[in-house]
């Protein structure tokens, strides 16, 4: 008998849906068991689909029918400059161009001295939007200064995603998000967030306000910097360039916030991490 | 055995001649073309760019066999596994599988051409797994039993008072055409479906071979939902969209989203390498990338491997006047405007589709507009070259060709011709125009005037000039 990871229904036998005995017995199926309890028996089971060798031998297959004599039908100059790909140096006024940036993707950028400012920036964010619960992933600047235990005396309703039951299912109950964040781009004024042990992927995602708090020396100027850091520090499992607050424009170009990410991101800003 | 052609010209007569459609359509691609147009003329060098971008996608393809071994290596380094899809069966019998063995129920699918190319849903949805679109055009297409139109703006076909009309029959919510109570309605409706999901099915747009990287670009946030609350997570994606580093990633991202809808990025680009790790407490414990081959090697071995180029943002769709008059639908497959006019014949046939090629005027908007320079007027003239001789094209016109050759290779036919042009052609002629002439001219005339023939051709006016010197 098949155990239940082989069994591939045959749909198109309006009988062969379950588990029934008369499967076995009607003779349309019995052909369409034989392939999976070849494989039951030749080791490996679900394998649909092909070998990587057979796969990529075609492809090899291909670019040898081509050969040498394959010409695009068009051609890049041979001298093309492969610095145009940086938009931004690191000599640029990057914290300017970052406020420019995240400013025009609909984020707005306060700044702030130190960290105590940015804690007294949250809480009136927060007074704004009459929002009293918080989830706080504790990353970047968050978690370094400890921004969670700050605004808990300040009186805000604070749950740590690390201290949450179910964070998964838990993280779609919030209003509000804090988060710091692993990098911000200057070139388009972007937020760069992966996930920790302290942060999970949904902190930054659920909860319809987003706060992020970016301290100015996380501040890289150009996606091709990000790359080398990424090159160099490996990639984590998720990684998110943030680039304003969720949005759609699917109903007659008409733009819309907030769809299934959060309509707002508030970013703030902060000189020193003292 | 004979193919059936696509009717191409009446279903474009059906589109132009649906007013709302023009409107609709029309203003989505000027809106978007424009968005183009002013972001990239911000780069000091957009054009450098794009050619580096093309130089990027060829290197890749000339030794796309390699980079596909490091991108697998690198996948399944970082936990993840790849299934190898040689057609659009395949690539559904290992989704419906993984699904099915797995006993997931609920789904949630982010936008995917892939997925389209191949028709998944049907299927899932026969093994029992709730399929739930979450990309609002998607969503509304799903709601309303119709297919996207455009690689972009999947809806930009239907006007706020269709949506409005399909949400308060689907979803129960009084009549409104207003955008922002229409899209509340939508989250409000998905966001349970993202919480409780426990398959994810998204697309790709890039690979990153060195990493093992699939990079989803998205604005809504419903490509993160999918990634991060189903435990099992799989993307479909074309052997195509490899790029070699992540510097080669950041350059084809530079240009994505501004030739797509003029953004410098879009709201979330997304980088999945592997399943959630050991620290984590959200995320997919399994991640499956399904590598979908579907006629691209076949494409990768001809003289058209160019148009694998592709990166799929939807902006020769956008600057092309007939896709502008006729929207999506009419191309009557997956992918349409300029490049589903190569792509089509060539995935679906050559035989069938051959009124795509034929379909442009090649004013060559395509080719300004493509971020990866792929040269798309000189393909399609290509492929009309190419229908000339499979004998593609019909009888009629073949017949007609042969003749106006051979007249052309006899001077003295030639002339003659040229004379008698003039007299056959005096009864049709009005202003010097020929507005209606019987067939087979007519077949030109029913879309063209042609110039009338003159009373006294080049070649005698020629001719007397000479003598008179």
């Amino acid at each position: 008998m098949l155990d239940g990871r082989c069994s591939i229904p045959d749909t198109d036998n309006p009988r062969a849906t379950g588990s029934s005995p008369w499967l076995l017995l009607n003779p349309g199926s019995f052909f369409s068991l034989l392939v999976p309890a070849a494989e039951l028996f030749l080791g490996d089971c679900a394998l649909a689909g092909e070998s990587r060798a057979e796969f990529i031998q075609r492809v090899r297959d291909a670019l040898t029918e081509a050969g040498e004599g394959y010409h695009p039908f068009s051609h890049a100059p041979r001298d093309v400059d492969p610095e145009v790909r940086r938009f931004v140096g690191p000599e640029a006024g990057l914290v300017d161009r970052f406020t420019e940036g995240a400013t025009s993707a609909g984020m707005r950028v306060h700044r702030a001295s130190n960290v105590a400012q940015a804690t007294t920036q949250v809480v009136q964010l927060l007074q704004e939007a009459e929002i009293k619960e918080l989830l706080v992933g504790d990353s970047g600047l968050v978690g370094q200064s400890d921004m969670a235990s700050a605004l808990r005396t300040e009186g805000i309703l604070i749950e740590r995603w690390s201290q949450l039951e179910s964070p998964s299912k838990k993280a779609f109950d919030f209003s509000a998000a804090l988060t710091g964040v692993d990098y911000a781009l200057a070139e388009t004024g972007s937020l760069v967030i992966w996930p920790s042990v302290a942060q999970g992927r949904l902190v930054s995602l659920a909860p319809a306000l987003h706060i992020a708090v970016v301290s100015k020396d996380q501040i890289l100027p150009d996606l091709i910097d990000l790359a080398q850091r990424l090159g160099a520090g490996g990639m984590p499992p998720q990684l998110n360039i943030i680039t304003g607050p969720s949005k759609t424009a699917d109903i007659e170009l008409n733009l819309v916030k907030g769809v299934h990410g959060p309509g707002a991101v508030e970013i703030i800003l902060v000189d020193a991490a003292g | 055995m004979s193919v059936e052609p696509y009717d191409f010209h009446s279903a474009a007569e059906i589109a132009t001649s649906n007013s709302e459609l023009l409107r609709t359509v029309g203003n989505a691609t000027l809106r978007q073309y424009r968005g183009r147009e002013e972001k990239l003329a911000e780069l000091p060098d957009a054009d450098s760019l794009r050619w580096l971008a093309s130089k990027i996608k060829d290197q890749t393809l000339a030794s796309l066999d390699k980079y596909l071994e490091q991108a697998v290596d690198a996948i399944e380094a970082s936990g993840g596994h790849v299934h190898f899809a040689k057609d659009g069966d395949q690539a559904v019998e290992i989704i419906r599988e993984i699904a099915v063995s797995r006993g997931l129920k609920r789904c949630v699918k982010s936008k995917s051409m892939a997925a389209e190319e191949i028709d998944l849903t049907p299927p899932m949805e026969r093994a029992g797994v709730e399929m739930m679109e979450t990309d609002l055009g998607e969503f509304i297409l799903q709601l309303d039993q119709d297919k996207p139109s455009h690689i972009v703006a999947p809806v930009c076909h239907k006007s706020a008072a269709d949506i409005a009309r399909t949400f308060e029959r689907e979803l129960n919510i009084p009549y409104t055409e207003d955008p922002a109570t229409l899209t509340k309605a939508a989250r409000t409706y998905l966001r349970p479906k993202f919480r409780d999901a426990e398959l994810g099915i998204t697309g790709g747009n890039f690979i990153v071979a060195e990493t093992g990287t699939t990079v989803l670009v998205t604005n809504e946030g419903n490509g993160r939902m999918c990634t991060s609350t189903p435990r099992v997570l799989v993307s479909l994606v074309g052997i195509e969209k490899l790029v070699p580093t992540l510097d080669d990633m950041m350059v084809m991202l530079k240009l994505l989203a501004r030739s797509a809808t003029g953004q410098p990025l879009t709201v979330y680009t997304t980088m999945i390498t592997g399943p959630r790790r050991k620290y984590e407490t959200d995320g997919p414990e399994e991640f499956h990338l399904v590598l979908l081959d579907n006629g691209r090697s076949k494409i990768l071995a001809s003289k058209y491997r160019e148009t694998l180029r592709c990166i799929r943002c939807g902006a020769c769709l956008n600057a092309c006047p007939v896709y502008r008059k006729v929207g999506g639908h009419t191309y009557g497959e997956v992918y349409s405007g300029p490049i589903g006019a190569l792509l089509t014949p060539l995935f679906n046939g050559m035989a069938r589709y051959k009124a795509l090629p034929q379909a442009s005027s090649l004013c060559g908007s395509c080719f300004e507009a493509c971020p990866v320079k792929i040269q798309i007027p000189e393909m399609l003239i290509e492929m009309r070259r190419d229908q000339v001789e499979q004998s593609v094209a019909p009888l009629s016109e073949r017949i007609v060709m042969h003749l106006y050759g051979a007249m052309l290779r006899r001077p003295w036919l030639y002339r003659l011709s040229a004379r008698m042009g003039y007299w056959l052609s005096k009864p049709f002629a009005h202003n010097g125009r020929l507005r209606w002439a019987p067939p087979p001219i007519g077949n030109w005339t029913k879309m063209r005037d042609l110039p009338a023939p003159a009373a006294k051709p080049f070649h005698l006016r020629w001719k007397a000039l000479k003598d008179d010197r």
